[in-house]
């Protein structure tokens, strides 16, 4: 795949093997270093992972990279060659494939549309219109897909595909074209476990053939998987670049947060027998099977499956966002469903939904009205917001929550992701609600933010709260639930205590598998 | 006092940037002050080419011509940051103009103003519904309602103004209170009470939420179908009140008055530096984007420029501020 390319690249006498070089990179924004003198190195046939927090730097050296930012000092070399791309074409064109961590199709076209669109094969019509050459569109795409492991019809339009499989067209896209270096910015964060395994094997096919890969994520698990090296970024400067077998997980862990993190799942237990909430034949519209569990005080209580399982739809259904056909829901005592996500909430009901950026805050509002927006009543005099109510809520919760943001009135979205995801939080936390139902809430979301979450999330029930979470990442639902219920199909195939917990027997039941 | 809307980010272009000018670096800052230094460069300029303009004269007469426009756009305002826009505020304002002098000629003023914001109510609070419940796109929908208003308004004049208007409406139009036309207090009531709505009331949060994340809004509680029935319902009285004063002015109800008005608010909400994709916007940049659009009409008026000109000028001028708000966005 990358031969021919290879011919006109490589500096005699350079250091043969290497692909990319990045010298004492920096780059800044409004006076805050991004990056301070970075240096990164790609060999042929090599995964380099970058792992650090969010706001480490990570996406801004791949910015730099691929010539959407602009370094201030600092150097490119490419095969030996130095190289400034200053758009994400030439950096294609130099065979540089990035797979972004949002996602870039339209989704109106088709699976082959969509990877060739870059690059659309054409036929003359009569010998001289040029006209798009749509057998060999789809012959192309097919091909790739296979050599990709992927099972799809690259005529189905991408509105009709799940996350998962919207992600593997963002990866066949990138990789239709001749790529000596592969660029994966979290690309596991949407995917299923059997998935994230058909793609490490694509990786390593890639790796056979001299392509080098850079892999961001901030799963340490996948990271060992995968990479031969790794480059941990802690506040724009590199904290260690080893290989991967010379650093053990804690330790790659440490310098990540830059302090101990002794124990990833910190749960405290404050089970209580008191049933906070109880679900009796509740029918999604979506799933039409009758579904009855109860939740306690004080207890969180997992629910987990795979994606499109229906767990975090149970959620969506409880909170009034997705419609429920049948069943009651008793919540302290009282009866009856609750019918609009308004109605959830005077019952003492709140829900953090996975995608915090599209569902969870109004992005271009500052912390300040995201805190207070489901809290109006309470800020409100005489029809008017009360500048001393405001305050009064929003300063302890933000000292409370530990939201890093310069002030109250900062726009949410100039905020890292774990401090948008508190945001989030604390603004339920001042509804006072006694049931919590979170969807994936430590997604995308780096390890030091994670473990406040959970001890946010310990506090919640520590006072009397029962919290429903959804989380796909199996090590944390057991890390952090009383009891599990596993979901396929919208059903539940299985519910496990505490003591019963095991990763094989849940993943069993989740995949149908159980015997 | 709470402010909703976010501060920018700490931006202190310290060390690391490259030198600028303290002009850009003050833009770059204050990005809003754009708006009232173009006012206030047009300005300039038109004072030093022509005798007439910075006469107390003039500049009444620029704030009373841009009275029914200001009006509209404040309602205007309110509807494009709850996320959609209303192209029927133009034909809402012939409409409640003319059914308000029609019940005024019949005898009873208070029952002409009540028919006319009550007409423009009716249209506003239709319109949302139509976007929200029925969740007809606001292009579809108001343009709709824009041809059907239109229609509405000739055929209830049959095509003919409502002239004899009573005398005590008619001052409306004409006098002032210490120099000030009515007209221009109207606007600073309708003004001042807008801007604390959406500074400092709840519903102004709300608005806001809405057109900045609308299904963030409704998780958080916020019942999203009611509050833009509530922007576009005040963006519908808004209208029927600008259309009251402008018969004021004209002294009768006119079938064919406010044509463009829905084009001309629009852009004096963007001249303000509004996005059309909701969310941001302030009344009073809105006023500032109105009197711009309202002082270059008049400054080509003095140096006699035909209206056929204007009106290219005017198109242009709102393109260019637009790219210029663009650019200065993504920069």
């Amino acid at each position: 795949m990358t031969q021919g390319r290879d011919a006109a690249g490589g500096a005699p006498g350079g250091q043969a093997g290497t692909l990319l070089a990045m010298r004492g990179i920096s780059k800044s924004f409004y006076g805050v270093r991004a990056l301070r003198g970075v240096d990164f190195d790609l060999a042929t046939g090599e995964v380099h992972a970058i792992v650090g927090e969010n706001g480490a730097g990570k996406s801004t050296l791949i910015k730099v990279l691929c010539g959407v930012l602009t370094a201030e000092h600092g150097s490119i070399e490419l095969q030996g060659r130095r190289v400034q791309f200053t758009s994400p074409g030439d950096a294609y064109a130099a065979g540089l494939a990035v797979i972004h961590q949002e996602r870039h199709l339209v989704p109106q076209l088709s699976v082959a549309e969509n990877v060739c669109l870059r690059r659309l094969p054409a036929r003359r019509l009569l010998g001289c219109l040029p006209v798009l050459n749509r057998r060999r569109m789809l012959a192309g795409t097919e091909q790739l897909l296979e050599t990709l492991g992927v099972r799809l019809d690259p005529r189905a339009p991408v509105s009709a595909l799940s996350p998962a499989e919207q992600q593997l067209v963002e990866i066949a896209k990138a990789l239709n074209q001749e790529a000596r270096i592969l660029v994966m910015d979290e690309p596991t964060a949407s995917l299923e476990a059997h998935e994230v395994e058909a793609l490490f094997a694509l990786i390593r096919r890639m790796k056979g053939q001299g392509t080098g890969t850079i892999f961001i994520s901030h799963k340490i698990d996948e990271v060992y998987a995968i990479a031969d090296r790794v480059t941990v970024l802690r506040d724009g400067e590199v904290a260690a670049a080893r290989a991967c077998r010379d650093l053990a997980p804690q330790e790659m862990i440490r310098l990540i947060v830059g302090r101990d993190v002794r124990d990833l799942y910190v749960k405290e237990e404050h089970a209580g027998a008191e049933v906070a909430l109880a679900a009796q034949g509740y029918t999604l519209q979506r799933f039409r099977t009758p579904l009855s569990f109860e939740a306690r005080r004080g207890e969180v209580l997992g629910l987990t499956g795979l994606l499109g399982s229906g767990c975090a739809e149970v959620l969506r259904g409880l909170f009034g966002a997705a419609p429920v056909v049948a069943g009651e829901l008793v919540v302290g005592g009282r009866r009856g469903r609750a019918r609009s996500p308004a109605a959830a909430i005077a019952r003492g009901i709140a829900f953090v939904p996975e995608n915090r950026q599209v569902e969870g805050l109004v992005m271009n509002l500052s912390v300040e009205a995201n805190l207070i927006l489901p809290n109006l009543r309470r800020v409100s005099r005489w029809g008017f917001l009360s500048r001393r109510a405001v305050r009064r809520l929003v300063t302890p919760l933000m000292q409370r929550f530990d939201i890093r943001a310069p002030r109250s009135r900062t726009a949410v979205k100039h905020l890292s992701g774990g401090n948008q995801q508190k945001v989030v939080l604390a603004k339920w936390f001042a509804a006072q609600a006694s049931i919590l139902a979170l969807d994936e809430p430590t997604h995308g979301i780096d390890v030091g933010a994670k473990a406040e979450i959970h001890r946010i999330m310990n506090q919640f029930t520590g006072a009397g709260g029962s919290i429903l979470l959804s989380s796909s990442e199996l090590p944390e639902a057991l890390g952090m639930s009383d009891r599990m219920l596993v979901f396929r199909g919208g059903r539940i195939t299985a519910r496990f205590e505490r003591h019963e917990f095991s990763q094989e027997r849940i993943v069993a039941h989740a995949a149908g598998m159980a015997s | 006092m709470v402010q909703f809307n976010a501060a920018p980010a700490a931006a202190t272009l310290a060390g690391g940037e490259r030198r600028r000018s303290r002009w850009s670096l003050l833009l770059a800052r204050y990005p809003w002050l754009i708006t009232p230094l173009a006012l206030l460069v047009m300005s300039a300029v038109a004072a030093l080419l022509s005798d007439h303009f910075l006469t107390v004269r003039n500049v009444t007469n620029i704030l009373n011509q841009a009275a029914v426009l200001a009006i509209v756009s404040v309602g205007m305002t309110v509807v494009i940051i709850s996320g959609g826009f209303d192209l029927s505020v133009g034909s809402v304002v012939s409409l409640a103009g003319c059914v308000g002098a029609a019940v005024m000629v019949r005898g009873s003023i208070a029952g002409g103003v009540l028919a006319g914001l009550g007409i423009g109510l009716l249209v506003g609070v239709m319109n949302g519904v139509v976007v929200s419940l029925l969740n007809v796109s606001p292009f579809i929908a108001t343009l709709g309602a824009m041809v059907l208003v239109r229609g509405a308004a000739l055929l209830f004049t049959g095509g003919v103004p409502i002239v004899n208007l009573p005398e005590t409406f008619t001052v409306v139009g004409t006098e002032g209170v210490f120099g000030i036309p009515i007209p221009v207090l109207i606007t600073a009531l309708i003004f001042a009470v807008f801007w604390v709505l959406l500074q400092f009331t709840p519903l102004g949060l709300k608005i806001y939420a809405v057109g900045g994340n609308r299904e963030a809004s409704r998780l958080s509680g916020v019942a999203v179908n009611r509050v833009t029935i509530a922007a576009y319902g005040i963006c519908g009285a808004l209208a029927g009140a600008a259309g009251l004063v402008l018969t004021a002015r004209l002294r009768s109800g006119q079938p064919t008055a406010g044509e463009f008005y829905e084009l001309t608010s629009i852009a004096a909400v963007v001249l303000g530096g509004a996005s059309l994709t909701g969310g941001e916007g302030k009344v009073q940049r809105t006023v500032l984007g109105v009197l711009i659009i309202q002082v270059l009409s008049n400054s080509l008026n003095l140096l006699n420029v035909h209206s056929y000109w204007q009106r290219v000028l005017v198109g242009g001028i709102i393109i260019v501020a637009a790219a210029v708000d663009r650019f200065r966005r993504t920069a």
